[in-house]
């Protein structure tokens, strides 16, 4: 269980009220759930399994688990975090049962070799600039693998912290960077063979 | 190892998905999360009653085989029932389920 900034201090002062609602069959509170949390349950379905057929089916399944399994929630983690964690297993277990997902580890990486990864010569936000060359960019994160895809979006997107991913993916902080230096290079990469910035 | 800078040309290019999910999607989730807690609560109640109705049936037949041969003649009018249950078991079985599920069903439509 991650503490300090996902600890039960951190939570919205509403958050407990807002359960016990949906707990108690309140008329619209599960509704209002589904709506305030619906876009981060999407980032992390669609960008994992691709198809937005079985992500618009397993979000519907995320959200069914949460209202079944609400009353096993305890506050230890934001109910953020929880909802993701339950977005990302359903999605995760989809690609395993096609074998479609590998979750690697790198932990106790060279981080002197991995941060050279960034390359902070390599201006993306210059090589992105217009509307045609944001399309290659999407396209290019498009192309990454099911995990850094996902764990790109949440962070670059949705803005989460690092320990929020975690608290999300059971991922370690180390790895998570990982993904997302590597992500980051693999775009650069893939902007590159496309021709949208200098070699 | 420090965590890599954030990159709004990402968000911008992410943030040009075509799909997303329907505009009803949470009315249409939360009526669906409702009506699955409503039948996960019958069926709670209902396997409830069964285990009452089958109590009652065994203190019935308990009753029927303590006080049976006390009685002289008082269920001679349950004779023909008896025979027939004899010699048609699985008859008798049929009927009594049929019962039950009418008396679930009716059950059910009462508190919907």
């Amino acid at each position: 269980m991650h503490k300090g900034p996902l600890g039960p201090m951190n939570q919205e002062p509403d958050e407990q009220a807002r359960v016990r609602a949906v707990l108690d069959r309140k008329p619209g509170a599960f509704e209002a759930l589904v709506r305030d949390y619906q876009k981060l349950c999407w980032h992390i379905v669609f960008r994992m399994v691709g198809n937005p057929d079985d992500a618009r089916d397993l979000c519907q399944e995320t959200f069914l688990r949460v209202h079944r399994q609400l009353h096993q929630f305890r506050f230890e983690c934001p109910l953020k975090s929880w909802i993701g964690r339950v977005a990302y297993s359903i999605a995760l277990r989809h690609l395993e049962r096609r074998r479609a997902a590998r979750v690697i580890s790198f932990d106790g990486e060279d981080e002197a070799a991995l941060e050279s990864l960034a390359d902070e010569s390599f201006d993306l936000e210059a090589a992105s600039a217009d509307e045609e060359q944001a399309v290659h960019l999407r396209e290019a994160v498009d192309s990454l693998p099911a995990v850094p895809r996902m764990l790109v979006t949440l962070y670059h997107l949705e803005e989460l912290s690092i320990a929020e991913i975690a608290s999300i993916t059971s991922m370690s902080d180390g790895t998570i960077k990982s993904h997302l230096f590597r992500a980051r290079h693999s775009l650069r990469d893939s902007l590159r063979r496309r021709g949208v910035v200098e070699p | 190892m420090t965590a890599p800078g954030r990159s709004a040309a990402i968000a911008k290019a992410l943030a040009m998905q075509t799909h997303e999910l329907p505009a009803n999607f949470p009315a249409e989730v939360a009526a669906l999360a409702q009506a699955r807690a409503s039948a996960r609560h019958v069926g709670l109640n209902d396997l409830a009653l069964l285990g009452a109705f089958v109590l009652m049936i065994g203190i019935c037949i308990a009753g029927w085989f303590i006080f049976e041969p006390q009685a002289s003649g008082a269920a001679e009018w349950l004779d023909p029932v008896v025979r027939a249950m004899n010699s048609q078991p699985w008859l008798a079985v049929g009927v009594a389920g049929v019962a039950i599920v009418q008396m679930l069903t009716f059950r059910r439509r009462t508190n919907t």
